[in-house]
């Protein structure tokens, strides 16, 4: 699925450079459920806004389906993105004016999907995360296990290919905890390919495989049975 | 505590420095409009408000009726009417009549002294006046020296002002200015008797002359002002009045249709139309229908206009800070949530954001005075020049005082009332909700809503007014006015032989195409005959407009023949050409059944029946605000005093121009070699665009206000937009994640403001229609208010708007969204 071989990332202040990725290499393949750990400031969530590509890397190659993307521009990044990857995240990010409904709809109005065809993926997604009765409210209104089910609901709702996930239990105590990583897990055996960066090693063990990164390398991968 | 209030104040106006600047560079300008509307109005106003007993101190004014029901007033009135009033009217404590007189002065002893040429001093209107002494107990002047006693109580005794005493004899001890010898027009001679104080700036009464009136008692000067004249009304000859203690305006108006029957023929059927009535001298500025010739009348409902544009400018700036300062607010709330734990009422809390309103509108006002002067320069054109500003003067500081304080009220008090009553917990918890349908959200959106249905209104105006003037300046007038100069010979002249020399030498210029004489087709101003057509029982008399011409007048001007043939060159009338309104208005539905008809119009000796010659086509008389009137045209050459030229049309370059000029005044010269008239020819199209100074003076006003209100409203939705773009970012972030393009972004964060925006143009519309079809009422010759004004409009705003909220959507749509997003 995607193969990132050297990757190099620096941040530069006036007069610091810190090295957020130091050559690092990684290969996700279709299907997987990689875990993502490590301690603050090792690069994990720099690691996940360039696979996402959200953020662009200054060396080194990231293959995403067989294209070498690293020199793709803004405009081709956010094409390839909106097609192909759902993001779920620490504080759920939702939109406070949005309800429930319009937050989940918002990839498929950017993907251009019609009206009918929205609605019923839309309420397909929702009571698959078993939030439809909530649908009209406000995030405001929810709990944080519903929000983040309803954040899981918008990433998957235009099927994408890969999920990534930044520490999507952070915020919620077990019990939504693990409903939101059965989810993930429900999901992943549907096909998707889930990357997940967590500090919670009870949530790694959800994953196929455990990457951990120190001062932006790879320094073990624990493969789980 | 009020220490305090202010240091947090200011870390927070340097904090956010955008907001700041905003606000106080919008609240600045519309400061400096009121300010510098509030110094013009304030100065107009104080016309004359110095003089002791001024609600006692009336003119008398006359009026006649007109034909066609129209009255027509004038400020003066017959010259040997102040006599009689002063004995046979009641409730009049003094009365003196008084003549303006457009005079040169000079002194003898430089008229004697062959080395020095002869110091002459050329006067307007406003500077000399012949009045009996009773003037000086109708108003007060401060003596300097002499006596109001003994100064004009014997012929040929003058009175000066301080300023023109120095004038004359330059800085010596005033009191031996007494007995100088001073000569008016070179032939009244006189001897100073005394010296007054000039009059303050606020006064039209700018005379520095005071000539007694015994001295035009003599027989030659009799003559000359016309102090036996019952008929002839002259707008220099006045007479002013102090009524008595007890006495009504009214009583004493109520005494002159007596007065006037006792004194004029009551045979002459235009001696019925006559009227006298008292105009109080606090009028006198703000005059619409009677206009001196010295006095400078101020249109009292563009003043009111003025008024209020300074009131909206300051609303719409006051709006922004409300806009802005509740829009910020939302960043406060722990602040406010804090200081609430901590044991703050709300009352302090109102105090504190007021001490912030109260900085920024003292700077804003610091600021807009040093903006004053520089307005004022930009408008000096129609700024009186007496007009100063000084910000040390007590009103002047009032006046400041107040608007600090009256907006920091007005933009203060809702924001910090609004933000001092958020909830402590909530605060705390950063519960309050940015967006949503809250009550401070939709005052925000009415306030944008104003403020743009205002910049909307000014700019239709803008477009009305610029598209009437174009329609003034391009409309087809009946004649041609390109390359057309005209002047006048000189007065003193006008009937001996040297004019037609003049066209003899002018007609030999190889650049000069024809000359004609006569007053341009169109002219400021009018002069109208009682004219007869009597045929059988039809009898039909009308005030018709006239003009003495030429031979060469009607090719001259391109005017169109309709029926008939030109007229011949007379030295006195022999022949008529009438135009078609006239012809009309006289029942014949053809031009030329017109022709060979008779007319019969009352010249100096008796009245003359004259042919119809000619019929011409209609061609505008008087501005586009008039309807075109009936008119004759005759040959009289011999008082005609007015020249036209026609230069050529090849090589019409400015600096050709200049040429012919030149030779034009050469010729002048030669024929005309001691005239005081200086010889001033002027362009006719430039005179035609004279005619509208008034309206170019309003467009001007009407420009600059719509440029400050758009500026002042695109600044604050600018700031609105910075603050939402803001409060937004992480709206925008998921957005961009979830796929959004850039194109996307900038609508959705376009989208609010430009609903607003067409919400203001919608509502502007009406009123805009409205107002503007009232200025246009004005002109009997107007554009139709067309669709495609309203269209332009609002493309116009709607550009504008986008322009202003772009800059900041566009950054916030090309914001990388893992910043906007890193907030844990």
């Amino acid at each position: 699925m995607l193969k990132i071989t050297d990757l190099e990332k620096i941040y530069r202040t006036e007069d610091i450079e810190t090295v957020a990725l130091n050559k690092l290499s990684l290969e996700v393949k279709k299907g997987e459920f990689v875990a993502i750990m490590g301690p603050s400031g090792c690069g994990k969530s720099t690691l996940l806004n360039i696979i996402g590509m959200l953020d662009d890397a200054e060396k080194g190659s990231f293959m995403f389906n067989g294209e070498e993307i690293i020199h793709f521009n803004e405009r081709r990044r956010a094409d390839l993105r909106k097609r192909n990857i759902g993001f779920v995240f620490q504080s759920f990010n939702l939109i406070d004016e949005l309800t429930v409904y319009e937050n989940v709809e918002l990839p498929l109005l950017y993907l251009g999907v019609d009206a009918a065809e929205r609605k019923q993926k839309v309420e397909a997604v929702l009571e698959k995360v078993q939030i439809m009765h909530r649908r009209n409210h406000f995030p405001q209104q929810l709990s944080g296990g519903q929000q983040q089910r309803c954040a899981v609901a918008r990433a998957v709702v235009n099927t994408p290919k890969l999920i990534l996930a930044d520490e999507p239990t952070g915020n919620l105590d077990s019990t939504n905890g693990n409903e939101v990583m059965q989810l993930l897990t429900e999901l992943n055996e549907a096909g998707t390919t889930v990357i997940m960066v967590t500090h919670s090693e009870h949530d790694a063990r959800f994953a196929h495989r455990i990457i951990r990164l120190l001062d932006g390398k790879v320094v073990m991968e624990n493969i789980l049975g | 505590m009020f220490k305090n209030h202010l240091k947090i104040a200011l870390r927070i106006l340097l904090r956010n420095k955008v907001y700041s600047f905003v606000n106080i560079l919008g609240l600045a300008i519309g400061v400096s409009a009121c300010l510098v509307i509030y110094l013009l109005v304030s100065f107009e106003l104080s016309f004359e408000d110095f003089q002791p007993d001024r609600e006692r101190i009336y003119r008398v004014t006359s009026g006649f009726k007109g034909q066609q029901g129209e009255n027509y007033y004038n400020p003066g009135l017959s010259a040997p009417m102040p006599a009689s009033l002063a004995q046979e009217i009641s409730g009049i404590e003094y009365l003196s009549a008084c003549h303006v007189w457009s005079a040169r002065t000079s002194l003898p002893n430089d008229k004697k002294d062959g080395k020095n040429p002869a110091k002459i001093w050329k006067n307007d209107n406003s500077e000399v006046l012949v009045c009996q002494p009773e003037y000086f107990k109708i108003f007060n002047y401060e003596w300097l020296a002499g006596s109001p006693k003994t100064a004009l109580t014997t012929p040929n005794q003058v009175v000066l002002s301080q300023t023109e005493a120095e004038k004359y004899f330059g800085k010596i001890p005033l009191a031996q200015v007494l007995g100088k010898q001073l000569y008016f027009n070179d032939s009244l001679a006189t001897t100073v008797t005394g010296v007054v104080k000039d009059f303050p700036v606020n006064s039209d009464f700018k005379f520095k002359n005071f000539i007694s009136f015994k001295s035009i008692e003599a027989k030659n000067w009799r003559k000359e002002f016309q102090l036996d004249q019952w008929t002839n009304t002259n707008s220099s000859s006045m007479a002013f009045v102090k009524l008595t203690q007890n006495a009504k305006a009214n009583t004493v108006n109520a005494q002159f249709p007596a007065f006037l029957k006792k004194h004029l023929d009551q045979k002459d059927e235009w001696n019925n139309g006559r009227m006298l009535s008292l105009q109080a001298l606090s009028d006198i500025h703000f005059s619409d229908t009677l206009q001196d010739n010295f006095s400078r009348q101020v249109h009292l409902p563009t003043l009111y206009t003025l008024l209020g544009i300074a009131g909206f400018l300051l609303l719409i700036a006051a709006i922004n800070y409300v806009n802005l300062s509740t829009a910020q607010s939302i960043t406060r709330v722990k602040e406010i949530g804090v200081r609430k734990v901590l044991g703050s009422n709300r009352k302090t809390l109102v105090i504190q954001f007021l001490c912030e309103t109260f900085i920024i509108t003292t700077l804003a006002v610091f600021f807009s005075v040093l903006l004053v002067e520089p307005i004022l320069w930009i408008f000096k054109e129609f700024i009186p020049k007496e007009l100063s500003f000084n910000v040390l003067s007590p009103n002047i500081l009032g006046f400041l005082g107040i608007i600090t304080l009256g907006t920091c009220v007005l933009s203060g008090l809702y924001p910090a009332w609004m933000i001092s009553a958020y909830q402590p917990v909530s605060s705390l918890k950063n519960q309050v909700s940015s967006g949503g349908q809250t009550r401070t959200a939709l005052l925000r959106k009415a306030l944008i809503t104003f403020q743009f249905t205002a910049s909307q209104v000014f700019i239709l105006g803008t477009i009305i007014v610029a598209t009437q003037s174009k329609y003034m300046l391009s409309k087809d007038l009946g004649f041609k006015k390109d390359a057309i100069v005209n002047f006048h010979t000189d007065w003193n002249d006008v009937n001996s032989n040297k004019k037609n020399v003049l066209i003899q030498k002018l007609k030999q210029i190889p650049e000069i195409a024809i000359v004609s004489l006569g007053e341009t087709p169109a002219r400021n101003g009018y002069s109208t005959n009682r004219v007869t057509y009597k045929e059988g029982e039809k009898e039909i008399k009308l005030d018709v407009h006239r003009r003495t011409i030429d031979e060469n007048y009607i090719p001259m001007f391109g005017i169109k023949i309709l029926a008939g043939r030109n007229i011949t060159n007379s030295d006195t009338a022999k022949e008529f050409i009438i135009n078609e309104t006239y012809a009309k208005a006289l029942g014949f539905k053809k031009p030329e059944q017109a022709v060979g008809h008779f007319l019969v119009y009352s010249g100096g000796k008796g009245d003359y029946k004259l042919p119809i010659v000619g019929v011409v086509a209609d061609f505008h008389l008087q501005s586009l605000h008039k309807a075109i009137q009936p008119l004759y045209m005759m040959s009289e050459t011999k008082y005609e005093s007015a020249i036209n030229v026609k230069i050529h049309s090849k090589g019409q370059s400015s600096t050709d121009f200049k040429t012919v000029l030149a030779k034009i005044e050469k010729a002048y010269k030669e024929i005309y070699p001691n005239s005081y008239e200086e010889f001033s020819p002027h362009f006719f199209d430039e005179s035609i665009a004279k005619f509208y100074e008034k309206e170019e003076r309003f467009a001007k006003i009407l420009n600059t206000a719509t440029g400050v209100a758009i500026l002042i409203s695109c600044m604050g939705l600018f700031g609105l937009v910075a603050f939402t773009t803001q409060q937004r970012t992480k709206e925008i972030g998921i957005r961009k994640v979830l796929g959004a393009s850039v194109m996307q972004i900038m609508q959705l964060l376009s989208k609010d403001f430009l609903k607003l925006v067409i919400l203001g143009i919608f509502i502007a519309t009406p009123i805009a229609y409205w107002a503007m079809n009232q200025w246009l009422q004005d002109f009997a010759y107007r554009i139709d208010i067309s669709w495609w004004i309203f269209t332009l409009g609002g493309i116009a705003s709607i550009t504008i708007a986008l322009i202003s909220v772009s800059y900041q959507s566009v950054k916030a749509a090309l914001m990388n969204p893992v910043k906007s997003l890193r907030t844990e």
